[in-house]
């Protein structure tokens, strides 16, 4: 990040080679949107470009300062759309732009009922359980993008499983391939 | 450590040990050793990590890659445009492009002799006709006639 901050573009390709796919999938589950997704993320470099020269090594590792910028990025964003909120039936079905073309079907499908199961928890829950099992944070780091403490983010934690249980329950035998 | 704190444990941090708090890891794992249901929680707990860890991550395409790529580029120019723009703002750059506009111009007049070209005082005396710089050359037809002068300096 420093060398970031002093304005070199090869350290920058570095950090966005290591964190764009991850963040995006965060950003991604949190927004419910590829596109908009994606404008976060333009947003969430172009912050990391411009703060890196006020960077201070030491004060925060730098997963947990960009995660906060997604995850703050993302909630932005939704707050606005919700203050502009379409009815459902005019909307229509949002554009999908999780998966590609390639694949298989099965797992693909799999993943869909997952991070639909996913979309339908409250924002909070949705991001600790992504920080935790999908981006592959520690616990404290997840509790440091969340600006809140370790019980904070098993509380967070426990709604979040025991919700995505009970809708993931019925499709059980769909999943059994998945967990073994 | 009971079933019951050991159920709150795997339904908050899933059923991987690694995740599990430090302080409650040697108590878990004892009774992991002893309880049957103990081991079912967990891996109840373990199924919900596996199924959420094959969720798949959206990967970056090369138009987003792109435009991340050129934001040092489009912020750099930006910085250049708005330095331009705070100096204009400020008056600072119209004081500096007049100045060095008066500066252009007297530039021009010194090198190109626009205004007459002064005596040379090249000499310590020097024979100066006065009439040329007072009548140049039409003193004749006004039918004066001047005595050269002999100027000391």
């Amino acid at each position: 990040m420093q060398r970031v901050g002093d304005g070199n573009e090869a350290a920058y390709r570095v950090l966005m080679e290591r964190h764009l796919n991850r963040s995006l999938g965060f950003a991604t589950r949190l927004v419910g949107d590829a596109a908009e997704a994606e404008e976060v993320m333009q947003e969430a470099f172009l912050r990391l470009w411009r703060s890196a020269p006020r960077w201070q090594p030491g004060a925060a590792r730098f997963t947990t300062w960009f995660y906060r910028v997604v995850m703050n990025l993302c909630i932005d964003r939704q707050r606005k759309r919700r203050s502009q909120a379409v009815p459902l039936d005019v909307a229509g079905d949002p554009p999908d732009g999780r998966r590609g073309a390639d694949g298989d079907i099965h797992a693909r499908q799999v993943s869909d009922r997952v991070e639909d199961a996913l979309a339908e928890l409250p924002d909070r829950q949705r991001a600790a359980i992504s920080l935790c099992y999908l981006q592959g944070l520690s616990n404290k780091e997840a509790a440091a993008v969340l600006e809140v403490n370790l019980k904070a983010l098993e509380s967070l934690l426990t709604r979040g499983r025991a919700a995505l249980r009970q809708r993931l329950d019925p499709m059980k035998d769909d999943l059994v391939g998945i967990a073994t | 450590m009971n079933i019951e704190e050991f159920e709150r444990l795997v339904n908050a941090w899933g059923g991987d040990s690694a995740r599990w708090p430090e302080q409650e890891r040697t108590q878990a794992a004892a009774l992991l050793e002893r309880s049957a249901e103990a081991r079912a929680l967990r891996e109840t707990a373990a199924a919900l990590d596996a199924v959420l860890a094959s969720a798949a991550a959206p990967e970056a395409n090369a138009r987003l890659r792109e435009s991340i790529m050129a934001v040092p580029g489009r912020t750099r120019q930006q910085r250049r445009a708005g330095r331009w723009f705070r100096l204009g703002a400020s008056g600072v750059l119209p004081r500096f492009v007049g100045l060095a506009a008066a500066m252009l111009l007297g530039f021009y007049v010194g090198t190109t002799s626009l205004l007459a070209p002064a005596p040379s005082f090249a000499a310590d005396t020097d024979t100066v006709n006065v009439s040329d710089y007072v009548f140049g050359d039409t003193a004749q037809d006004y039918g004066v006639t001047v005595q050269q002068n002999e100027v000391g300096l």
